[in-house]
């Protein structure tokens, strides 16, 4: 385990709640991304984003993995099944993504950062509907690769797949953009 | 190689998980096709820009409370537990049990040494303890000696005295005889 996750939880052992409140923010912004574009709104990301929490901490001592956010994201990706068989018990994750306007609205909602131009915005944009796109599988491992920075290996025991499988999906995912933005990257390409 | 398998090496080196050798390999790819190098750098493109922003990824205060909320629930509950290695578990719940081993283990090893001396030499085996023989033949004979002798002349002292009483008593016992028949020939009136 990381020193800085080992830190963290010996202090929450210790009975330092703001310790486990540090280890929130510095793993907010990857997981609560995957959650986002995941799920089909800010609210309900809200909701699995806290499960997770709570789920973790209860059952910290469960926790055996190399890294805690791999676990998150473990945790993160199961609710999220989860949820979308219980919408639709005969569906699978891939049906969710017909009716699913959070990343374009979320993307086009956020409020701009200095560093960002409305070229640059719209540019995400058009790669977060292509995204949206993609077969669920392929869009989890995706995302967990760009927004987690997990491993290959972390990504097939969170899928339960071989690492060729994961790298696989990631192709694919990675040769379907390349298909929808192909303008977009040749433009890339140019500058 | 396939251009497949570059792809793969390119997204391996990527997270990480390429070894040094295929690395140097994927380099000289790079250097010699730039269809791989545009891939690359299409990937490096698209992570930048997919990446969620602060302010995208904020999360509210609301949420944030209630879970620093069930973390305190779950201190008050008591610590969250991590998992411990076997060592720390056997010892957690045998604790009781190897400390009254250890005890019985050291008394039963008191008792053994009572029983048997340890040699001093280690690679001897146990045994039982030398008898010392000689002292008690000395003894024996110390015994044969003094008190023997002494027992013996105690006995023939006793029964010397036995019989100068039986003697005694026999004559007693004659004298009262002749009292007695004196006494009833005066009440006979003879």
């Amino acid at each position: 385990m990381d020193q800085r996750d080992k830190d963290w939880l010996a202090r929450y052992r210790h009975g330092d709640v703001g310790a486990l409140g540090e280890m929130v923010e510095h793993y907010r912004r990857p997981l609560f991304g995957f959650i986002l574009k995941m799920t089909e709104g800010r609210d309900e990301a809200e909701d699995i984003f806290q499960e997770v929490w709570i789920r973790a901490i209860r059952h910290l001592d469960t926790f055996e993995e190399r890294r805690f956010l791999s676990w998150l994201f473990r945790i993160a990706h199961n609710l999220i099944i989860d949820r979308a068989r219980k919408k639709k018990p005969d569906a699978s994750l891939q049906d969710t993504r017909d009716d699913q306007p959070a990343l374009e609205e979320h993307t086009a909602s956020r409020a701009p950062t200095p560093s960002d131009d409305a070229e640059h915005a719209d540019m995400k944009r058009q790669i977060m509907t292509a995204v949206n796109r993609l077969p669920p599988d392929q869009k989890a491992v995706f995302l967990m690769r760009m927004d987690g920075d997990l491993s290959f290996k972390e990504i097939a025991r969170i899928q339960d797949v071989s690492i060729n499988t994961a790298l696989a999906r990631m192709q694919y995912a990675l040769d379907k953009l390349r298909h929808d933005l192909a303008q977009e990257y040749a433009t890339l390409s140019r500058n | 190689m396939k251009r497949r398998n570059w792809e793969s090496y390119i997204l391996l080196n990527d997270a990480g998980m390429l070894s040094n050798r295929k690395r140097k390999a994927l380099d000289k790819a790079f250097a010699a096709d730039p269809g791989l190098r545009e891939y690359r750098d299409q990937l490096h493109w698209t992570r930048q820009v997919v990446q969620p922003g602060e302010t995208e990824t904020a999360v509210s205060e609301f949420t944030m409370e209630r879970i620093k909320a069930e973390a305190a629930r779950a201190l008050e509950r008591g610590v969250p537990g991590q998992r411990m290695g076997f060592k720390d578990t056997f010892l957690a719940q045998w604790r009781p049990a190897v400390i009254y081993a250890g005890i019985s283990v050291l008394f039963l090893l008191f008792g053994v040494m009572l029983i048997f001396q340890v040699p001093s030499d280690p690679s001897q085996p146990y045994a039982e303890a030398p008898v010392q023989e000689e002292p008690v033949l000395i003894l024996a004979e110390e015994w044969d000696w003094l008190f023997e002798e002494e027992l013996m002349e105690l006995e023939q002292a006793l029964n010397q005295l036995h019989l100068e009483l039986d003697e005694t008593a026999w004559l007693a016992d004659e004298n009262d005889m002749e009292e007695w028949a004196r006494e009833l020939l005066y009440l006979e009136g003879s």
